[in-house]
């Protein structure tokens, strides 16, 4: 994994603005600002997908293992 | 019957102590199964009961703790435990450990406890909390060799990523793996970050090999994970009473993985379709605003349009009315402008006698020479 994203609160906020997006009474300074976070956020959710892996980790169990 | 002169003469004690000895000599511990009879619990807390087949009957006796459950005359058990002769009350195998054995038993000791557990609530749909989707840090209770472990890491790292998962590896048969699968449900409960979600899975196997994931400690301590429990036992058809302790049951360690983590197959396709649509909103709201934009400029010029207009218009007026007032227009109606003879109009008819005057009409002017008054 190369950088901690958190594909949930992206995927989030992606759904936000696609809402905003679909506002007729939207500023056009919003919109287009609207319109560049959405392209972003768009790349790097697709950068997760591609390479996000998963890290297994052994812990060493506390009881008895006798 | 004459006594034995050369064989030593032992107290009872020492009989006892002696027996003791040797019982433990040959028996650390032995593990007995036979059918459960005459049980009976004391003061909350004492067990007694005996394990019999067709031909003998041996003495038990344990504590409440040790019970893996609700029992009942007639099960067949497996108990490891320690002979012992006691002082007063005789022999009996002191338990060590207790486990219900083969299948009908099996089964019984889990309908009996099933029944405790649900009258105390522990398996009632309005305890399943939700587990978080996808969860970024699962913690794993299994065998780490086990078939389970490799199906549930396999769909996990097929389906998703960015997942930490923290294993503890656990016997999940024997006579150990309930005290450990409890163990390592509280270790991770324990944690000063504890995992999102702790997932307790084992394959395949007989109602024995399962049995673990139906003994009451593991149950209780499924129901009691303040961290919520996704459980999957065996295949599709065996229900261990873990898993219905559980907030989410899923039918196999695969369905497990499957359940906990979205495909990212699925997800590439509708972030595509998100992509898409994010181009056309982004083209609507900026048709939008050049629309906008084009009915500000259109209503910016017929302002200025009618501005001109309406200005136009007053100068008109103005022009029409100042053709009415000016002084050519008063002459053409007949006046005259009478100046004297140094040029100043005269509003006064106070002059001399005989003055020279200026007599200015529409059409040319004269002068004139002013006479007596009448």
């Amino acid at each position: 994994m190369t950088k901690k994203l958190d594909y949930q609160a992206l995927s989030t906020e992606l759904d936000t603005i696609m809402a905003e997006l679909q506002r007729d009474d939207l500023d056009v300074d919003e919109a287009l600002k609207h319109y560049e976070r959405g392209l972003t956020l768009v790349k790097e959710l697709e950068a997760y997908l591609e390479t996000a892996e998963n890290k297994i980790t052994e812990l060493k169990a506390t009881f008895n293992k006798a | 019957m004459p006594l034995d002169a050369g064989e030593p003469e032992v107290s009872v004690s020492d009989f006892v102590a002696l027996l003791n000895q040797a019982l433990d000599y040959a028996f650390p511990s032995v593990t007995i199964v036979g059918e459960l009879a005459n049980f009976r619990v004391s003061k909350n807390r004492w067990v007694y009961f005996d394990l019999k087949d067709e031909f003998c009957s041996v003495k038990f006796f344990g504590t409440v703790y040790q019970l893996p459950g609700p029992l009942e005359d007639g099960m067949l058990l497996r108990v490891r435990g320690q002979p012992k002769l006691h002082n007063l009350y005789g022999f009996s195998v002191n338990v060590l450990s207790m486990a219900p054995a083969g299948e009908g038993s099996i089964r019984k000791a889990a309908d009996l406890l099933q029944a405790k557990l649900t009258t105390e609530g522990l398996f009632d749909e309005g305890r399943k909390r939700p587990v978080p989707y996808p969860p970024k840090r699962i913690g794993l209770v299994t065998s780490r060799q086990s078939a389970a472990y490799a199906d549930f890491t396999k769909i996990i790292n097929a389906r998703w990523g960015g997942v930490q998962i923290d294993v503890i590896d656990v016997q999940v048969q024997g006579e150990p793996a309930p005290a450990q699968i409890v163990g390592a449900i509280e270790q991770f409960n324990a944690l000063g970050e504890p995992p999102e979600v702790i997932v307790i899975i084992r394959g395949g196997g007989s109602a024995e090999d399962l049995a673990a994931f139906s003994t009451e400690q593991v149950t209780r301590a499924v129901a009691a994970s303040r961290v919520p429990t996704i459980v999957a036992i065996g295949h599709e058809v065996d229900l261990s009473l873990a898993e219905l302790a559980a907030d989410v049951r899923a039918s196999t360690p695969s369905n497990a993985a499957e359940l906990l983590v979205p495909d990212r197959k699925a997800l590439k396709a509708h972030l595509a379709r998100q992509a898409d649509e994010l181009l056309r909103l982004g083209a609507v709201q900026m048709q939008a605003a050049r629309q906008l934009l084009s009915l500000k400029t259109d209503s910016l010029h017929q302002y200025i349009e009618d501005l001109i207009k309406t200005k136009r218009s007053v100068y008109q007026t103005y022009q029409k009315l100042l053709a009415v007032l000016s002084p050519e227009a008063t002459l053409k109606r007949g006046y005259a402008i009478v100046r004297s003879n140094g040029g100043q109009v005269l509003r006064s008819a106070k002059i001399k006698p005989g003055a020279i005057v200026e007599v200015q009409l529409a059409d040319g002017r004269f002068t004139a020479q002013t006479k007596e008054k009448p």
